[in-house]
């Protein structure tokens, strides 16, 4: 179907196998290791399409790997699979940047359609956007191939969450978007815990790049509903 | 609910405070004797030498007094303080091997049970056919199998938990029990490449549960399968001297890594080493075993950075009557 490389990092050998057959049956080109070092040097060297990492590994386990990916801005789709799901361990694996969470024992077409819905999310977010790549607010102008946003002479890094906001935000200008419709563009369905998460993200958006971030000219809270942006 | 912390530091300000006042109080009476006389000529009233050394000779020996039941009284505090920092020392690395357990047993139970239920759900969806089939329903038996032994081990080691293990002490051969073990292992083993070998003494009879002991050897030479490397090499040896059996389980593996030889016999403990933790296990085996010849009247040590490397596990029973 699709060709696309996916990195599967599970200790258990018999787990590995099954999810890996399985993948490989819809197309994809499947490698397996099993350790946590081992995936961090594979990954740096040939970032796959998605990672699906477990977090109970030998050699590091799946939360520093996914840490330090982040910290060296290694931006690879990570599909969190573990036993341990309590809501402590799925959050944290999320803040640590991962994309979504599976816990041990899921169902193989559950696998398969949040493997396919990352991909979709991940190949959507490294597209041109519908108005290009530059977005400009007054005096602020978002550079989303960059990830970077200039207010005056000064330049900022922003994070790619922030960048994928802004981009569903701006793909519809005038529009109302629904916070659960930032939620499955940004995050996926059912990955995050709450949509206050993004009422974060809006507040830090809007101290960038608003002039008056009490008072938003252009990123409006639609109450109840969710966010319109107006150029 | 307040946490254990708060709750010693609340104990420990509250004895400071007590320490304190006591030793104020102790300065406090010392000085009584010297300001009463100091009042009473103030006010008109001045003492000889001899009164004023009267009263400073009571207020001394209230003093004394004090000093020593304030001592007493600051002593059993400190003990108190002294006793719940070692309890919440104990209960923190209780509560650590728990949650370790916990995460563990977790994983343990969890991972062939997601392994089995993916290996099926491909045959039901028609995702898997002929070799292939057979293939995945061999691998989901090979996890119920795991899982088997999981809950196994869990409910023996809740059973002697529980209550003392009754054994059926009756003397058997040592030895013979220690070739079952090792013929049926190295058939179980052979797949990962072991080589389980046993040298034997003759006529090694102890008083034992043949049972309980079977659980023990098989224990030690799985261990010593799980830690003994790639195509781990184990030593099985018997032997006695005048008054003693004694049986060792040896393998050529990394040794414990530093781990604690006495330690490894815990509960829920488990090396900290990656290459541990990467073997699957949740931390029982070895208790087992130790509970298991303590209920024989027999010991247990393990000894480690042998020539040649790897660990061994010494088992010592008491020798029974010859039945040859």
């Amino acid at each position: 179907m699709s060709g696309e490389k996916l990195l599967i990092v599970e200790d258990e050998v018999h787990l590995a196998e099954v999810i890996a057959d399985n993948l490989e049956l819809e197309g994809y080109a499947v490698e397996v290791v099993g350790d946590g070092r081992e995936a961090l040097e594979k990954i740096r060297r040939e970032p796959p399409a998605l990672v699906l990492l477990d977090v109970m590994l030998p050699g590091m386990d799946g939360f520093e790997v996914c840490e330090r990916l982040r910290a060296e801005k290694v931006d690879v789709p990570i599909l969190f699979m573990t036993a341990r799901s309590d809501a402590d361990d799925r959050i944290r694996g999320l803040e640590l940047g991962g994309d979504d969470y599976l816990g041990k024992p899921f169902e193989l077409r559950e696998l398969m359609l949040r493997v396919a819905a990352i991909l979709k999310r991940s190949k959507w977010a490294q597209t041109r956007a519908t108005f290009g790549d530059t977005l400009v607010l007054g005096d602020a102008s978002v550079d989303f191939k960059g990830y970077t946003a200039q207010v005056g002479d000064k330049v900022y890094t922003l994070s790619t969450k922030e960048i994928l906001i802004l981009r569903t935000l701006a793909e519809r200008p005038g529009e109302v978007i629904s916070r659960a419709d930032i939620l499955d563009r940004v995050w996926g369905y059912e990955a995050f815990p709450t949509e206050r998460t993004i009422d974060n993200f809006i507040v830090r958006l809007r101290r960038l790049l608003e002039p008056d971030p009490q008072s938003p000219r252009y990123i409006h809270t639609v109450r109840g509903t969710g966010y319109r942006l107006t150029p | 609910m307040m946490s254990r912390k708060k709750a010693f530091v609340l104990y420990a300000s509250s004895a400071a405070f007590v320490v304190a006042l006591l030793a104020w109080w102790a300065f406090f009476f010392g000085r009584q004797g010297t300001l009463l006389a100091n009042r009473m000529q103030q006010a008109g009233t001045p003492l000889t030498d001899e009164q004023i050394a009267a009263l400073q000779a009571v207020a001394a020996e209230s003093q004394k007094m004090f000093i020593a039941e304030g001592g007493t009284l600051c002593v059993l505090l400190l003990g108190g303080m002294w006793s719940i920092l070692r309890t919440m020392t104990r209960e923190l690395a209780l509560e650590r091997q728990q949650k370790n357990f916990l995460s563990a047993i977790t994983h343990e139970l969890r991972s062939p049970i997601a392994s089995a239920r993916l290996y099926v759900e491909s045959v039901l969806l028609g995702r898997a056919d002929g070799e292939k089939r057979d293939r995945y329903l061999q691998r989901v038996m090979l996890d119920l199998d795991r899982l088997r032994t999981r809950v196994d081990d869990l409910l023996e080691t809740a059973r002697v938990n529980s209550s003392k293990p009754s054994l059926d002490l009756e003397p058997a051969d040592l030895s013979r029990i220690a070739r079952d073990v090792v013929e049926r292992l190295s058939k179980e083993h052979a797949v990962r490449g072991a080589k389980i070998e046993l040298e034997a003494a003759s006529g090694v009879f102890v008083r034992t549960d043949t049972r309980a002991l079977d659980t023990v050897i098989s224990n030690l030479v799985s261990n010593a399968v799980k830690y003994g490397g790639k195509d781990p090499r184990v030593v099985v040896r018997t032997e006695h001297t005048h008054s003693k059996a004694l049986l060792f389980v040896r393998d050529y593996g990394p040794g414990l890594s530093g781990a604690d030889p006495k330690r490894i016999f815990e509960p829920f403990v488990r090396g900290d080493d990656d290459n541990v933790r990467a073997k699957g296990g949740v931390g029982l085996g070895l208790y087992l075993v130790r509970e298991l010849v303590t209920a024989m009247g027999g010991r247990v040590r393990a000894k480690d950075g042998l020539e040649g490397g790897g660990t061994q596990i010494e088992i010592e029973l008491a020798l029974a009557e010859s039945k040859a």
